[in-house]
């Protein structure tokens, strides 16, 4: 009998004990989406060119992440969370092309007039010696090349430079072989190169 | 050119830095929430399953810790306690008109009761033959079926 009050006491106490868990288990996890939460914007924007969508999409797989893996041990996180918002990215291009190629059979326009957002892009290389390039400008330039590169390459290379993921974590979180990462990154970094030269911002 | 491509990472990195630190307020603001959302959304849903393995889990001990005190109970009393004699006797065929009748015994018989708590002890052991013969209504029967009544209060069956 005693066994039994001391199992009753132990399992009573057991839901206040998860209650103190979980809020270790959030505030690691705040802490852990204030380190990538604007690195994640940004890389969702670069892929998505689209201020509201790249909110949502980081939105989306923020929750994705709590209910699935945040009982994932802490070292996991950042792959697993890109690898979710990879998914999002891709799923994202997929619906847009979806929809894109019904309003192009409807006779539709895509952006109402706007035309291809690359186009409407300011030139950030300066028009005549006088311009002086500020940091704004090297950022815009910065930004036209990354989108000028395929979003795999785009998205291997800021996880791999940017976001310091090894080659296994890139591949685990693109879904794609660690030879193919290297293949992209290569690329990447060699287009980069060649547009923006080897001295840029030096 | 792996040192080109090297320093060039570097600086790239060192721009996409500070465009963190380039974003408007709104945005800023709207991407802080985010985690918020998401954080929010998980503590609604997650001490659910807890809470109710929890009750489950509480409840199947309640359950189980019962049904030994019972048991325990049984064994280490007799198999019918008084109170299952009573309900034993009040689901007999006997009807409540057979009761009616003998009511005034029955009121004599706790006064005997009352006045000599020995009578129990002075009783003796009746055979299940016996019954037959109270069923009459002479005074013979009526002194054994009441003997037997006293047996079946007492516990004596």
């Amino acid at each position: 009998m005693i066994h039994l009050l001391c199992c009753l006491i132990a399992n009573a106490q057991r839901p206040l004990l998860r209650l103190v868990e979980l809020e270790n288990e959030t505030k690691k996890m705040e802490q852990f989406f204030k380190s990538i939460e604007r690195p994640a914007f940004r890389m969702a924007l670069f892929a998505c060119h689209h201020r509201d969508d790249a909110l949502d999409l980081v939105q989306d797989a923020m929750c994705k992440f709590v209910s699935k893996y945040s009982m994932k041990s802490e070292s996991e996180w950042k792959a697993l969370f890109y690898k979710i918002l990879q998914n999002k990215i891709r799923d994202d291009y997929r619906s847009k092309a979806v929809r894109s190629r019904w309003r192009m059979w409807l006779g539709k326009d895509d952006d109402e007039g706007q035309g291809d957002p690359l186009e409407q892009l300011a030139d950030p290389r300066p028009c005549s010696p006088e311009n002086e390039v500020g940091q704004q400008q090297v950022f815009e330039q910065l930004q036209l090349e990354l989108k000028r590169l395929s979003y795999r390459q785009q998205q291997v290379f800021l996880l791999r430079a940017w976001e310091g993921l090894s080659v296994k974590e890139t591949s685990m979180a693109m879904g794609c072989s660690e030879g193919s990462v290297k293949t992209h990154y290569f690329r990447a970094i060699e287009q980069l190169r060649n547009k923006l030269g080897e001295h840029w911002y030096e | 050119m792996n040192d080109v491509n090297e320093r060039l990472k570097k600086n790239i990195c060192q721009v996409l830095e500070r465009s963190l630190d380039d974003i408007d307020d709104q945005t800023a603001i709207e991407i802080s929430r985010l985690k918020y959302n998401a954080l929010e959304a998980s503590r609604n849903r997650k001490p659910l399953i807890p809470f109710y393995r929890g009750v489950v889990a509480t409840t199947f001990l309640v359950v189980v810790s019962v049904f030994l005190f019972s048991v325990f109970d049984q064994s280490s009393q007799p198999l019918f306690s008084p109170d299952t004699i009573d309900l034993q006797v009040l689901l007999t065929d006997d009807t409540f008109d057979f009761y009616t009748d003998e009511i005034e015994f029955y009121e004599w018989l706790s006064e005997m009761l009352e006045n000599d708590p020995d009578l129990f002890d002075r009783r003796s052991d009746l055979s299940i033959n016996a019954i037959p013969w109270f069923a009459s209504g002479t005074g013979r029967s009526r002194h054994g079926a009441a003997e037997f009544r006293t047996y079946r209060v007492s516990g004596g069956i």
